[in-house]
């Protein structure tokens, strides 16, 4: 009986964590996960504050060292640094808007599991023969190409990354949806408190920078695996490259920073007892400033690749500009401590902490935003000093108050204020050992695995490395304070810090009369959650990951043909994918999983569509930013290249045209099967979503045969040089999005045959011709691009 | 929308495929920078049409059209940095 009652028990517990929706237990897994994370991309930090710490040492190998390098950047900051801020997002920001969970509970457990097991892919690429990537977080190429990573290592790490950006494009899409729609009455945009402001704009960079990383990748993966050639150094590849990945890569800087940064304003009048210094109005601007900015900057990581001067004068300038808005902010923390009674509590003096090492971060940030001193400074450990003060230290400080602040609301319980303060001091102290005498090492260049004593950069490494140790150590004391408050030995009071902000004050901002029974944390029990359940997310992000990784796999052969290890993976992946799909349509079809909406609240701007079509809307808005970054890469590669087929001589400008005129018709045809929809009629909405298909299906078939031609008539490849490769590659993937219509209109077919599309409820209809016409958008640039000019 | 403005749109678009399709049959090879040119804002039209009226842009609200505009500013920057990097 005592068995049965456990098994009972520890079935719900694997149950929840398993297939929990809700964003309290999202929140907590990303939490843990990111620690997790940490912990890996730590040890692989120390490994190499060893092989540094003393003059040709042979602790580790050169190819081990790239290794450890590699995976430690890019763990700490795509799997530690963002997700941790994610982490705190998922938890907070509903409870601060006064909703009961995001506004897509499924996408935000996809994301999820995508981000775990994309993680998880990572790490698992060291293990496969030949070793991972050991090129750099940048992961530049050509040296990211087959030709010198080859493998199925590396390309198990790209098709990992490629799964990461999939979670993030989700969860952005998801957290723009729920901050803009499922606001409380009351919680209008001035009352919107800093930290879901900043998790905002967070989100918005994320979602604009992170489509031209998944471009890029998607490239490289067609590179290694199809034998394409974007990045071929001959065709002007390795600036590509560049250009795609700091599109993301430097806005990446800010992702992690912002939420950091959120925190960090909602501590600072917690534990001062008076507002923030500069209007609320004011230090939103700032962060509003700071999302464009970020992106208009990023090409000074590139100073030193030979653009021409007029980009690096331009890139210049802005770098000095995105300076401003983060001065508004320092000033205003800054200026907060004055006037107040400051409570030197942990989240505090971390807080503290953190603005500290971002001024210095930043102001050596100013040197390296001058080419002419980048170009100097550039690749030593200089720059490498900078941004660990910018990226790392001020976001994992801020991070650090974020989360002594937060604990007793996710524990219900305190922390040991002692033990807090043992950890500030020890942390802050030894973070300064670490990376101060970076500074200090301006010649040493980065990425080097040992040096010679005679080069004098032997003591400033040691002392580094003393400080790293202790730094490491140290966090024994956070994980120690985690645990003494999740045990609940230390009781807490529901609001110990007397903060104002709802989610300690449920309602706060709620005008008389309006007040709505806000969420409070006490309700936190997935078992109490029931409808929040779904097993679709793990299934369809593990099967997303089987896939991708027998592609990964595939060109790992066993000595024969089509017998690559990666097959048997990547069709049993396919079966999973499907068999989740079908399973998430089934339980909508169903009715399975409701999660009801708030029935009113602040919606600005989004006054009156419904949530859904503002999530279509996000996911196209970065939809435009992958092709975009596609076609902006076709564009490049073509102006680079001296020669290019003249119109008609591989493509048929007839067979194009005709098949332009089909896929174009089918916009009309899902329109017309919108306004069967709202006229309640359901023979109209089957009749023209049925001609919709056809279209569409004659669209592919007519491009098979098209390919067909081309590959054994013509021999026109993906490996004919790039007017194959980005050929077969960007028609394919506008293929693939024309496929992913057919299957949404299957869907709209079963609906419609089970009396589910009424002139009330058609909405299905209307974000699917949003999609439809979008795709349709993208080939009205492909056809003229490839067929006509 | 008119009752007739999806069938207004869908012969606007097909006409300006068909005249891409004998510009660059007829015309290219004698002046293809005109052509493509022509082309290029063809291509344009298209797609402003396509949004406007397939895709509502015409009649929605001022928050959705605000999704429609920032990928475009963010992608001016690349398109920039790419076009700009030629040169090297």
């Amino acid at each position: 009986m005592q068995h049965a009652e456990s098994m009972q028990v520890k079935q719900s517990w694997l149950r929840r964590w398993l297939f929990t929706t809700y964003h309290k237990d999202i929140g907590i897994l990303y939490f843990v996960t990111s620690l997790y994370f940490a912990f890996v991309a730590g040890i692989l930090a120390a490994l190499m504050r060893v092989q540094l710490s003393s003059p040709a040492n042979t602790f580790l190998g050169a190819t081990e060292f790239n290794s450890a390098v590699t995976a430690h950047g890019l763990i700490m900051i795509l799997w530690f640094l963002s997700p941790l801020g994610v982490a705190f997002a998922n938890y907070i920001v509903p409870m601060q808007i006064g909703a009961d969970d995001l506004a897509f509970p499924r996408l935000n457990a996809l994301s999820y599991w995508l981000f775990l097991i994309s993680g998880m892919m990572l790490v698992m690429s060291f293990f496969m023969p030949g070793g991972g990537f050991g090129g750099g977080w940048t992961t530049y190429a050509p040296l990211s190409t087959s030709q010198y990573s080859p493998g199925p290592g590396p390309s198990l790490a790209f098709m990992g990354f490629i799964l990461l950006c999939v979670s993030i494009t989700v969860g952005s899409v998801n957290f723009i949806t729920t901050i803009l729609w499922k606001r409380a009455p009351g919680m209008g945009f001035r009352e919107i408190p800093m930290f879901t402001w900043f998790t905002f704009f967070t989100q918005v960079l994320m979602l604009m920078a992170f489509p031209s990383l998944l471009a890029a990748l998607i490239l490289l993966m067609s590179d290694r695996l199809l034998g394409t050639s974007f990045f071929a150094a001959s065709s002007g590849g390795a600036l590509l490259w560049d250009n795609l990945f700091w599109f993301f890569g430097h806005p990446e800087v800010y992702v992690v920073l912002l939420p950091a940064f959120g925190a960090i304003l909602e501590i600072l009048p917690t534990f001062t007892g008076r507002p923030l210094a500069a209007r609320t109005a004011i230090l939103v601007a700032a962060g509003f400033l700071v999302v464009p900015l970020s992106v208009y900057v990023f090409a000074h990581h590139e100073f030193v690749t030979g653009i021409p001067l007029a980009l690096r004068e331009g890139f210049t300038i802005t770098t000095f500009a995105i300076s401003v808005p983060f001065d508004v902010m320092v000033l205003s923390m800054i200026h907060s401590l004055t006037g107040g009674r400051i409570k030197l509590k942990t989240p505090m003096l971390f807080a503290i902490a953190a603005v500290i090492i971002f001024i210095i971060g930043g102001i050596t940030g100013v040197f390296l935003a001058s080419f002419v001193l980048d170009i100097n400074l550039r690749g030593t450990y200089f720059v490498v000093a900078h941004f660990h003060y910018v990226m790392a230290g001020a976001t994992i400080f801020g991070l650090f108050a974020a989360t002594y602040y937060w604990l007793p609301k996710m524990t219900n319980h305190m922390y040991s204020e002692t033990l807090g303060k043992l950890h500030f001091i020890i942390s802050f102290i030894s973070f300064n050992i670490l990376y101060f005498p970076m500074f200090l090492l301006y010649e040493m260049p980065r990425r080097i695995y040992t040096y010679q004593a005679s080069t004098g950069w032997g003591t400033l490494n040691y002392i580094a490395s003393i400080g790293g140790f202790i730094f490491i150590a140290s966090q024994v004391l956070f994980l120690a304070n985690l645990l003494i408050a999740a045990s609940g030995k230390i009781s807490s009071t529901p609001n110990p810090w007397h903060a104002i902000t709802p989610e300690w004050v449920p309602g706060v901002f709620a005008p008389a009369g309006l007040l709505k029974s806000m969420p409070n944390g006490n309700s936190d029990s997935a078992l109490t959650h029931h409808q929040h359940i779904s097993q679709r997310p793990l299934t369809l992000a593990a099967g997303a990951a089987v896939t991708l990784t027998g592609l990964a796999l595939s060109d790992w052969k066993l000595g024969l043909p089509f017998l690559g290890i990666g097959n048997p993976f990547f069709f049993a992946g396919l079966a999973l994918v499907a068999w989740a799909v079908i399973g998430w349509a089934h339980d909508d079809l169903l009715g399975k999983f409701k999660v009801p909406d708030e029935e009113r609240g602040e919606r600005w701007p989004s006054l009156s569509f419904p949530k859904m079509k503002l999530g279509v809307w996000t996911f196209l808005a970065s939809e435009v930013l992958v092709f975009g970054s596609i076609l902006s890469s076709y564009l490049y590669v073509r102006a680079f290249s001296e020669t290019w087929p003249a119109p008609g001589s591989i493509h048929s400008i007839t067979i194009g045209t005709v098949n332009t005129v089909v896929l174009l018709s089918s916009s009309l045809t899902a329109l017309l099967a919108l306004r069967a929809a709202r006229n309640g009629n359901r023979r109209g909405v089957l009749a023209w979503i049925g001609i919709t298909f056809a279209l569409g299906s004659t669209f592919l078939a007519v491009k098979g045969f098209e390919w067909y031609d081309l590959i054994y008539n013509l021999k026109f490849t993906p490996q004919s040089g790039l007017p194959g490769s980005t050929y077969f590659f960007i028609v394919g993937l506008h293929g693939a999005h024309v496929f992913a219509g057919l299957m949404v209109m299957l869907y709209i077919l079963r609906r419609a045959f089970a009396g589910k599309i009424t002139r009330e409820n058609h909405q299905v209809v209307e974000l699917f011709g949003l999609y439809w016409s979008f795709v349709d958008i993208v080939w009205i640039f492909i056809f003229p691009l490839f067929y006509l000019m | 929308m008119g009752k007739f403005t999806p069938f207004a749109v869908w012969a606007y678009i097909m006409i300006a495929t068909l005249l891409e399709a004998f510009l660059s049959s007829f015309y290219w090879r004698i002046y293809p920078m005109l052509v493509d040119s022509v082309i290029v804002a063809l291509i344009w039209s298209q797609v402003a049409t396509v949004g406007l009226f397939y895709m509502h842009l015409k009649y929605e609200e001022k928050g959705i059209k605000i999704f429609a505009i920032v990928p475009i500013v963010f992608l001016v920057a690349l398109i920039v940095a790419l076009l700009g990097s030629v040169q090297h």
